[in-house]
């Protein structure tokens, strides 16, 4: 029982133990190595979508400042190429105009002549602006004060989104300018087809958060100017991060100052979208090491599990054989013993041999002292003849008990010779007839007379038959009993039967009793071996030994052993 | 004169068994001598002129065996009869191929000892009778054609070799 508690209790504990070591040392490296690679593909993914708005807002840049650059330098040309008299005659400017458009498709809306106070003194366009007042705009002032201008994106007299750029030269010590419209149209397509990613797109603000570019809704100009105004994002050219934006999604914004920083180019895009492809490779690798560690688990508590079984199955095999092999040193021990109880009996023997002797010698003297006349005439004379012979008889009886016991206790002699199994049976009897006095136990004999010699190992032989009739002693201990031994020719045949009336024996034992090892004796009792050497000898003969028993009413053996069995005689001795 | 004793010499360590059985054989006329021990019978031996000898095979110090072999050795006409344990039947046998007479299992029957004695003297008488028929021939040899030294020197001899 308690076998059973310790064996659940301590396996299930190593069970657990083993998947848990198990998991560790498999989870940690996984976890640890898809960290640190999803760490260093993210970064390098980051760099990636940031390396690639950068590089866009810098092309982009570039083509804006290179347009702005180009219209600057036309205007430039035509200031420079022509004198302020001819500029500000109307139908000169007008060819001029035609000129430029003609080169140059649509992109200037119209051209002016704009003098110091401010007033448009010449106009070449599509707009009746010829003498209009530009004296309070932002714009003049710029233009005033600088050689070359480029304005903000205004709506101004005609009502419709355009920037200006003016060239300032003196005539007759007064400034003047020369003004050309940018077609608004033109310059925001440079900016709003830019397509970056799924949802990404651009535009330009100026310093105070006014678009440039045609605004688009989902963006709050004004927060985001200050978001760039946080980041310091206006001192530097280029500046990349991420924020949310007013309705709270996260976005990355690339910024780029154009105009000398009086405008900021931003390219703006949804991390979702920039960040996608990185999202999915992650939820699939997220996706792989969970179904790597259900495995592992899976694994480690199957494998475990079936380890621990191999190992407990193991433990019981050891300790099985752990018990085989304490029973077999117990048999070797008292084997050992036996042997040497053998070798003390036989010592025993020879000594009491000596003083049985002289005793017999010295009664046999008194005998000898009785013959002469004095004593003759004693009237105890009688009783000291019959006190002598008494003497005598006993101490052949000493002489036969020591020989008896001299050569039972001989090393096994398995020399085969004739012998005969009546006598064999009836020194047996003598000799257990002391111990079955003891067990309350009758031995009887009907042995048929006359029966013809076998040939067998006598010291063998005498093993079978004392250990069926000390076995039969043993099972009737506490009852008593009678012993029957009976010996008769059956064909070719002795048989010779060792019949008790004891407790007998259940049936599940009957088919095991021969087993080596098997014994219902309590332990240190005996050894088991008995019975299978019996059968082992037996029929090593030729024979064959069978039990029959019934429960309550007693057991028979029956020995069957063949006569004459010369093929059995070893070469080397005859 | 009397009739001559048979001349024994026994040899077993027990001397309980010694003394009970020298007065048992001295009552039926035998010259008994007895030693315990191997070394000392060997030299008692040499000085008396012993018929038989009745030894033990089971001795401390100088075995039976052993004593058998030089005793033996020593004195060719003297017949020794061997005392066994049970079961000795293996020494017996290797005892007389050494030379011994006969054997007996120890305890014995007394008249059995007796029997066997007495067989073992007869040998030992027939043994010298035809040594001396032998002997006399030779004498007579002797004489026929010899000084008078040399049959004193001879005769010397033969007494010498009747031990």
């Amino acid at each position: 029982m308690d076998k059973e508690k310790l064996k659940t209790g301590y396996y299930r504990s190593l069970l657990r133990n083993v998947v848990i070591t198990i998991l560790f040392t498999a989870m940690i490296p996984t976890v640890a190595v898809s960290v640190f690679i999803l760490n260093e593909f993210q970064s390098s993914y980051q760099k990636k979508v940031y390396d690639h708005l950068e590089l866009l807002a810098r092309k982009h840049k570039k083509s804006i400042d290179m347009f702005l650059e180009e219209k600057l330098m036309d205007i430039r040309l035509l200031a420079n190429a022509n004198r302020f008299e001819e500029l500000s005659n109307t139908a000169m400017l007008n060819q001029k105009f035609v000129e430029l458009q003609r080169a140059f498709e649509r992109t200037f809306v119209d051209i002016g002549v704009v003098d110091h106070e401010g007033r448009q003194i010449a106009y070449a366009g599509p707009y009746d602006l010829f003498g209009a007042k530009y004296s309070d705009t932002d714009w003049f002032k710029g233009a005033m004060t600088n050689p070359y201008f480029i304005s903000d994106v205004f709506k101004g007299l005609r009502g419709a989104p355009h920037f200006i750029i003016t060239v300032r030269h003196k005539h007759q010590g007064k400034p003047w300018i020369l003004r050309a419209t940018i077609d608004f149209g033109e310059f925001n397509n440079l900016v709003e087809y830019l397509r970056i990613g799924e949802s990404g797109f651009a535009f330009i603000l100026n310093k105070n958060g006014d678009f440039q570019t045609k605004p688009v809704s989902d963006v709050d100009p004004d927060r985001l100017i200050k978001l760039i105004k946080i980041d310091n994002a206006l001192d530097r050219p280029n500046t990349i991060f991420r924020q949310k934006n007013h309705e709270g999604k996260e976005v990355l914004y690339a910024t780029t100052s154009l105009k000398n920083g009086e405008w900021i180019m931003v390219l703006q895009q949804n991390i979702d979208d920039a960040f996608g492809e990185f999202k999915n490779t992650q939820k699939i690798a997220f996706l792989i090491i969970l179904a790597g560690t259900l495995g592992i688990i899976a694994t480690a508590l199957i494998l475990s599990q079936r380890l621990i079984r191999r190992i407990s199955l193991a433990d019981e095999e050891k300790q099985t054989a752990d018990e085989e092999k304490e029973m077999m040193s117990q048999q070797v021990i008292e084997t050992g013993k036996l042997a040497s109880i053998g070798e003390l009996a036989s010592g025993i023997a020879h000594e009491i041999n000596n003083p049985v002797a002289i005793m017999i010698e010295e009664a046999g003297w008194i005998e000898d002292l009785m013959e002469e006349e004095e004593f003759k005439q004693s009237e105890n004379l009688e009783e000291i003849d019959r006190a002598l012979k008494q003497i005598n008889t006993q101490g052949k009886r000493c002489k036969e008990i020591t020989h008896k016991l001299l050569s039972f206790a001989r090393k096994t002699d398995s020399r085969i010779a004739e012998i005969s199994i009546n006598d064999l049976l009836e020194e047996i009897v003598y000799l257990s007839s002391q111990r079955a006095k003891y067990g309350n136990t009758e031995i009887r004999t009907q042995l048929e007379e006359n029966l013809p010699p076998v040939f067998a190992s006598e010291t063998e032989m005498q093993q079978v038959f004392m250990n069926m009739i000390n076995n039969a002693i043993d099972a009737m201990e506490k009852t008593g009993g009678i012993i029957t031994l009976t010996s008769k020719r059956v064909g070719d045949n002795i048989l010779v039967t060792v019949a008790d009336n004891g407790p007998g024996i259940a049936d599940a034992n009957l088919s095991r009793i021969f087993d080596p090892f098997y014994t219902t004796k309590p332990v240190g009792k005996g050894t088991g071996l008995g019975l299978s050497i019996c059968y082992g000898i037996v029929k090593k003969i030729g024979g064959d030994i069978q039990v029959h028993s019934v429960k309550g009413e007693g057991t028979t053996f029956e020995i069957q052993i063949p006569q004459n069995t010369e093929a059995e005689v070893p070469e080397e001795k005859r | 004169m009397d009739k001559e004793k048979i001349k024994l010499l026994m040899v077993d360590d027990e001397r309980d068994f010694l003394n009970s059985l020298t007065k048992r054989l001295g009552k039926r006329d035998f010259d008994i001598t007895t030693s315990t021990e191997g070394n000392l019978a060997i030299k008692i031996a040499k000085k008396g002129r012993f018929d038989v000898a009745i030894l033990d095979m089971k001795m401390p110090g100088m075995n039976g065996m052993e004593l058998l072999r030089i005793l033996k050795q020593k004195h060719k006409y003297l017949e020794i009869v061997i005392l066994t344990g049970y079961g000795g039947v293996d020494s017996a046998v290797e005892a007389m191929d050494k030379g011994a007479y006969s054997y007996l299992e120890k305890p014995f029957d007394f008249e059995k000892l007796l029997e066997v004695i007495k067989k073992a003297y007869g040998a030992r008488l027939k043994k010298k009778f035809e040594y001396d028929k032998k002997r006399k021939k030779e004498i007579e040899m002797l004489i026929m054609g010899s000084s008078p030294i040399g049959i004193l020197r001879s005769l010397i001899k033969i007494d010498d070799d009747i031990q």
